[in-house]
């Protein structure tokens, strides 16, 4: 399986660290130096709560349209596949991946959701590559998104006075946007990456989650965050993390021995974008690999489903691969503790 | 306010409500000025706990704490008399 091309797409303004500190007050700064996060995009207008009518199948369709049109000569039509990875499609029903069929106007595309998190996009590329090996289609259109703000921001906004870290540290860490990967059985002119290898597993999946988000959609809330406490939404066990994740990184180390790739192999490492403090925790691994380390998530808060297309889409544009050159993409989520990696080299 | 009052403050309204520790099955009774509140003894809270305690002194007394490191943390939130001396060190800090 080849990749063509890649699109990103973030919503709204750059929301810094500094502009949210006049309605939340220093803990800003606080809580987003903690985690490394200086900015994230938002679906919000930030000085109001209120939704700016985006949502996650919008910038799907935005970052598709990108990955298109940068292939020349390709036909949208040709596109017979859509995977979306979202854990906050803009409603349960109708899918994300059929709402972007529509908005794409492609209707002979089969429509596939996934939700795995920060694995997700790795286990969409998977999926795309059983139908494109199968010959089953020729190219499919591959997008991880999220869109967080909606959700929450503006009942936190109205709330501001009685905030609690909880309720602030989702609105910091977690960020808006998509992107996709156009890929397909073949390639033009030798351009674009080479799919060596992409896999998934579960090495722990009935240890207690890292991270659970319990309710609801981008655009529909299921019980309405009003409910319901708002940091009971997205709940963080970061004691889970420090005792399971070492041995995520481990499966996934020996996982890539056995497919036959060494320290020496990769470039560049795009991998989990959550934050500074989960990504130190790989340090072990990364300094195995004396590779690049792409970290974007400092810049556009976590966006579990979109953060690996979207950091190897920003990777290419400050530091394009050359001929033969091998990138690491790998995602690891802590709900179910799932890993997932894909391996490009460039043509 | 008393370094008492402030103590009893940090025990009843910083660590044992704003915590929610009664979901957790402990009583404030077991909040005492000595108590180890992060690590394998004692409370055992985690890191999240420890930014919520931040961010509760920071609203109560509208002081800013700055930079929080893991080694601050577990030094300045040790137990409750040590965030008591913290905060009075913010508020010396801050008129100074």
């Amino acid at each position: 399986m080849y990749l063509l091309s890649t699109g990103a797409y973030l919503p709204g303004q750059c929301v810094t660290n500094d502009m949210l500190v006049e309605y939340f007050g220093s803990s800003v700064n606080l809580i987003a130096d903690y985690f490394g996060v200086k900015s994230r995009y938002m679906a919000v207008d930030y000085q109001t709560g209120k939704d700016l009518g985006e949502y996650t199948s919008d910038f799907g369709v935005k970052a598709a349209l990108e990955a298109i049109s940068k292939v020349p000569h390709f036909n949208l039509n040709q596109v017979g596949l859509i995977i979306s990875a979202s854990s906050t499609p803009d409603y349960t029903l109708p899918s994300l991946s059929s709402l972007i069929q529509e908005k794409l106007d492609l209707q002979h595309a089969i429509p596939i959701d996934i939700r795995g998190g920060c694995s997700g996009a790795i286990q969409a590329l998977l999926t795309a590559e059983l139908f494109i090996q199968s010959g089953r289609v020729k190219y499919a259109l591959v997008i991880g998104g999220e869109c967080c703000s909606t959700i929450y921001y503006d009942f936190l906004f109205k709330q501001r006075q009685s905030y609690n870290a909880k309720d602030l540290l989702n609105t910091l860490i977690f960020g808006d946007g998509a992107a996709a990967f156009l890929v397909g059985a073949s390639a033009p002119n030798h351009e674009g990456f080479e799919i060596e290898c992409v896999t998934s597993g579960s090495v722990l999946h009935t240890q207690s989650p890292g991270f659970v988000f319990s309710l609801g959609g981008s655009k529909e809330k299921i019980l309405g965050v009003e409910s319901i406490a708002l940091s009971e939404l997205f709940r963080h066990f970061p004691k889970q993390i420090d005792a399971h994740l070492p041995q995520v990184i481990r499966a996934m180390q020996d996982d890539l021995h056995r497919h036959g790739y060494g320290p020496k192999d990769f470039k560049t490492i795009i991998g989990p974008q959550a934050n500074k403090r989960l990504i130190d925790t790989m340090n072990g691994l990364l300094q195995q690999h004396k590779a690049d380390y792409f970290y974007y998530g400092d810049i556009t808060g976590n966006i579990p489903g979109g953060a690996l297309f979207l950091t190897f889409d920003h990777a290419q544009k400050l530091n394009p691969a050359d001929s033969g050159d091998k990138v690491l993409m790998m995602g690891m989520e802590s709900p179910k503790w799932l890993y997932g990696y894909c391996i490009l080299r460039k043509r | 306010m008393t370094y008492e009052v402030l103590l009893k403050w940090v025990r009843e309204d910083l660590i044992f409500r704003r915590l929610k520790l009664s979901d957790m099955g402990f009583s404030i009774d077991e909040i005492q000025e000595d108590t180890i509140l992060f690590g394998d003894v004692g409370l055992s809270l985690d890191s999240i706990d420890g930014l919520e305690l931040a961010v509760g002194i920071e609203q109560q007394f509208g002081l800013k704490i700055g930079k929080l490191t893991s080694s601050i943390a577990r030094e300045k939130f040790h137990s409750p008399r040590t965030i008591t001396d913290f905060i009075l060190e913010l508020q010396q800090a801050s008129v100074g």
